[in-house]
């Protein structure tokens, strides 16, 4: 038989180990609701990363966007600057010609030779053949064809010396 | 009415090329030398 003190024992060890189990649950607990906040703390920190993603993205979006009206601006200036450029160069070629043409058609002389009549912007089309002459001057002997450019280079010297003529022959043989 | 450099107006003067440049209202035609291509 079981004496009656053993019981006591036995319920004692139970009431302490349940007891111990108690504050055991407590602690667990404790640790779960603590690891429950870093939970919390953690996705509260991925939304305001994702929200700060958000934000990066839409400043990238408006930085590409800026930077094609920059491009974009930036290209018509330079086509509008270009084409400024163009007519300079073409009002520089215009006022050369017309001023050697002015001073060839008071003097019509190049040197010694003497010629009779001087025309400008001659252009002229012929089985495939098109040239374009600044100045002809021409005289009962030869032809005079005159080249004016703003800055002559060697290149437009052996256009003149090799390509001018004979284009000019191949139109008027 | 000017040249790239003087190697430009030199060679000018080589091929017999007559050379106009402006001089105030008129203009300076150097053609001592021409040559009929």
């Amino acid at each position: 038989m079981v004496s009656f003190e053993k019981i006591n024992n036995i319920l004692n060890r139970v009431s302490l180990l349940q007891e111990e189990n108690a504050k055991s649950f407590k602690i667990t607990d404790e640790k779960f609701k603590e690891t429950n906040e870093k939970f919390k703390e953690t996705e509260q920190r991925f939304k305001e990363t994702e929200q700060r993603f958000k934000e990066t993205d839409e400043r990238f979006k408006e930085n590409v966007e800026s930077f094609k009206a920059f491009k974009e601006e930036n290209r018509r200036i330079l086509k509008e600057l270009s084409q400024n450029l163009g007519g300079i160069g073409n009002s520089n070629g215009d006022y050369a010609e017309e001023f050697f043409y002015n001073t060839l058609l008071k003097t019509k002389k190049l040197g010694h030779v003497k010629c009779d009549a001087l025309e400008k912007n001659v252009r002229f089309s012929k089985k495939g053949i098109h040239d374009e002459f600044d100045l002809v001057m021409i005289n009962g002997y030869s032809v005079a064809l005159v080249e004016t450019k703003y800055k002559a280079n060697l290149e437009h010297l052996e256009k003149l010396t090799t390509k001018k003529p004979n284009s000019f022959r191949s139109l008027f043989p | 009415m000017s040249f790239e450099s003087p190697k430009v107006e030199e060679e000018a003067k080589r091929l017999g090329v007559a050379i106009l440049k402006p001089d105030g209202n008129h203009a300076e035609i150097i053609a001592d030398n021409l040559t009929a291509y």
